[in-house]
């Protein structure tokens, strides 16, 4: 088996990459696909919270560079997901504990082993970044409808460029309908034309999200849950299935397009 | 490849030597190209330099070091675009006769017959990426906000220019910046500033536009 890695990324701290990475592994394990989580957000690692699996750490992402375990002892069997595993971050240590070439050299080893490879990437784009981009296939870069959070996931594609990560996806996430409807957030369209990359997919701002967080249960198990929804379409997507964007994607509906563009 | 953070020991890094080499002075990096030798295996070896040492040069202002050797235009284009992928910003030359007059002239006359080099960017500029080029610069694709564009002579943007130009660098009112769409955070034509949403219109139409100085002040008008 040659797994794909993968990284989640943004540039600007809080717009949703843990909450995305959460998301989407537990979509893709519920979907019969092996999947391990790695939390690369080393010092303040928080994947684990919002897997609700923190009690069960022992061994961390340190622990297996530094070979003070096998990497089967580290990994978290999460046990209401068949296929679905962790691989925490260290909370103790600095970002600095890593190298790339000590994360290349997982990512090849967990490869052998899983479909997917999902890494939580910490904001910014210093050493950890650094780490979290060494070993990665591809990326998944998220923003929330925002100048400053578009600006900053701009300046990660650009880097990535430099990783040979060329095709990067695009996740927007906490977008407000009722603030695009009255022009006070940036649409799709407005991100778009920026950015210019494949969009994987739109989730809504949704209290469920911070409900699910809280349980320790992602959302996307969650069949009454609007973004669950929209990180299932999110995943149906990296599995190669054309699935339509939801109206509740498109900000603006059919009708407010056609009205839009005739008062123009 | 050799890399020193010290202006010490220049035999090391003269233009004779076999293999590239960078040198800190205090004004700042220098890269040395041997004089001999075929540029294009001095460029690959470049090129896995920069690969990997992972951004460290990001930013970093570039002087040139050739000696004697003379580039040929798509030899120096090749330089700028891996300088440019990498975040490196080329700031002098040292090659020691150029063929090229040097975009200073004001005068319309003088501006018509002289011979300005033309750096062509491959790919849309994107936030904290920066080209800086003595002569016209060329970007297909768009330039975002946060990513600047520096020229001596004339900017060419084949997409929306939403960043930050500069053109006649050098003082050279006379030079223009197109694009086919101008909704910029800053313009500048040598010493006329312009921000972006103050004087400049703000438009979303993807229509070819030019912006120019016209009594001390950039105006953009339509490109017809
Ligand atoms: N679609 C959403 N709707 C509502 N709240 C959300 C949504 N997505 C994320 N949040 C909330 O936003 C906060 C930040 O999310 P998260 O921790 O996933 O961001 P992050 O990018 O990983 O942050 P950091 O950069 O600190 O690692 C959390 O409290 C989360 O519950
Ligand atoms: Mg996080």
């Amino acid at each position: 088996m040659s797994g794909k890695v993968i990284v989640i990324t943004s540039g600007k701290g809080g717009v949703g990459k843990t909450t995305t990475c959460a998301n989407i592994g537990t979509g893709l394990a519920i979907r019969g696909k092996k999947t391990v989580l790695i939390d690369a957000d080393i010092g303040l690692r928080n994947l684990d919270v919002v897997m609700g699996l923190e009690n069960r750490i022992v061994f961390d992402l340190i622990d297996v560079v530094e070979k003070n375990c096998k990497l089967r002892q580290a990994l978290i069997k999460d046990r209401r997901f068949d296929n679905l595993y962790l691989l925490p971050a260290a909370q103790t240590k600095e970002k600095d504990a890593v190298k790339p070439e000590q994360m290349v050299e997982l990512c090849e080893e967990l490869k052998l082993d899983f479909d997917y490879i999902l890494i939580d990437c910490p904001a910014g784009i210093e050493h950890g970044f650094k780490n979290a981009v060494a070993g990665a296939d591809d990326a998944i870069i998220v923003t929330t409808p925002d100048v400053s959070a578009v600006r900053d996931a701009d300046r990660i594609i650009g880097l990535l460029q430099t990783y040979e990560i060329t095709d990067p996806k695009l996740v927007i996430n906490r977008v407000r309908p009722d603030m695009v409807r009255r022009g006070d957030m940036m649409d799709v369209n407005d991100v778009n034309d920026i950015l210019a990359i494949t969009l994987l997919g739109v989730v809504p701002d949704d209290q469920s999200i911070i409900v699910s967080t809280n349980r320790g249960e992602p959302a996307v198990s969650d069949p009454s849950s609007r973004a669950g929804q929209a990180y299932r379409n999110i995943v149906a997507r990296i599995e190669g299935e054309k699935v339509p964007f939801m109206s509740l994607d498109f900000d603006l509906g059919f009708f407010e397009r056609i009205k839009r563009f005739l008062k123009k | 490849m050799a890399f020193s953070d010290n202006g010490d020991a220049l035999q090391t890094g003269s233009p004779s030597g076999n293999t590239i080499v960078f040198k800190g002075y205090r004004s700042g990096l220098t890269l040395i190209i041997p004089e001999t030798g075929p540029f294009e295996n001095y460029l690959q070896e470049l090129r896995d330099h920069l690969k990997n040492s992972h951004n460290f040069f990001n930013g970093a202002k570039i002087n040139l070091e050739l000696g004697n050797r003379q580039l040929e235009t798509e030899e120096k284009a090749a330089l700028i675009r891996l300088f440019q992928e990498n975040g490196l910003v080329l700031r002098s030359t040292g090659e020691s006769a150029s063929p090229v007059k040097r975009p200073f002239s004001r005068g319309k006359a003088a501006r018509d017959e002289r011979v300005v080099q033309t750096v062509t960017v491959q790919k849309t500029l994107r936030s904290g990426q920066r080209i800086e080029f003595d002569g016209n610069v060329l970007v297909w694709g768009d330039v975002n906000p946060g990513a600047e564009v520096m020229a001596s002579g004339d900017i060419i943007v084949m997409g929306k220019l939403l960043g930050t130009a500069h053109a006649g660098m050098q003082g050279d009112r006379n030079v223009r910046i197109f694009a086919f769409q101008i909704n910029p955070v800053q313009l500048r034509i040598a010493d006329v500033i312009a921000r972006g949403g103050e004087k400049l219109k703000r438009t979303k139409d993807f229509r070819p536009e030019i912006a120019k100085v016209k009594d001390d002040q950039i105006i953009v008008e339509k490109f017809s």
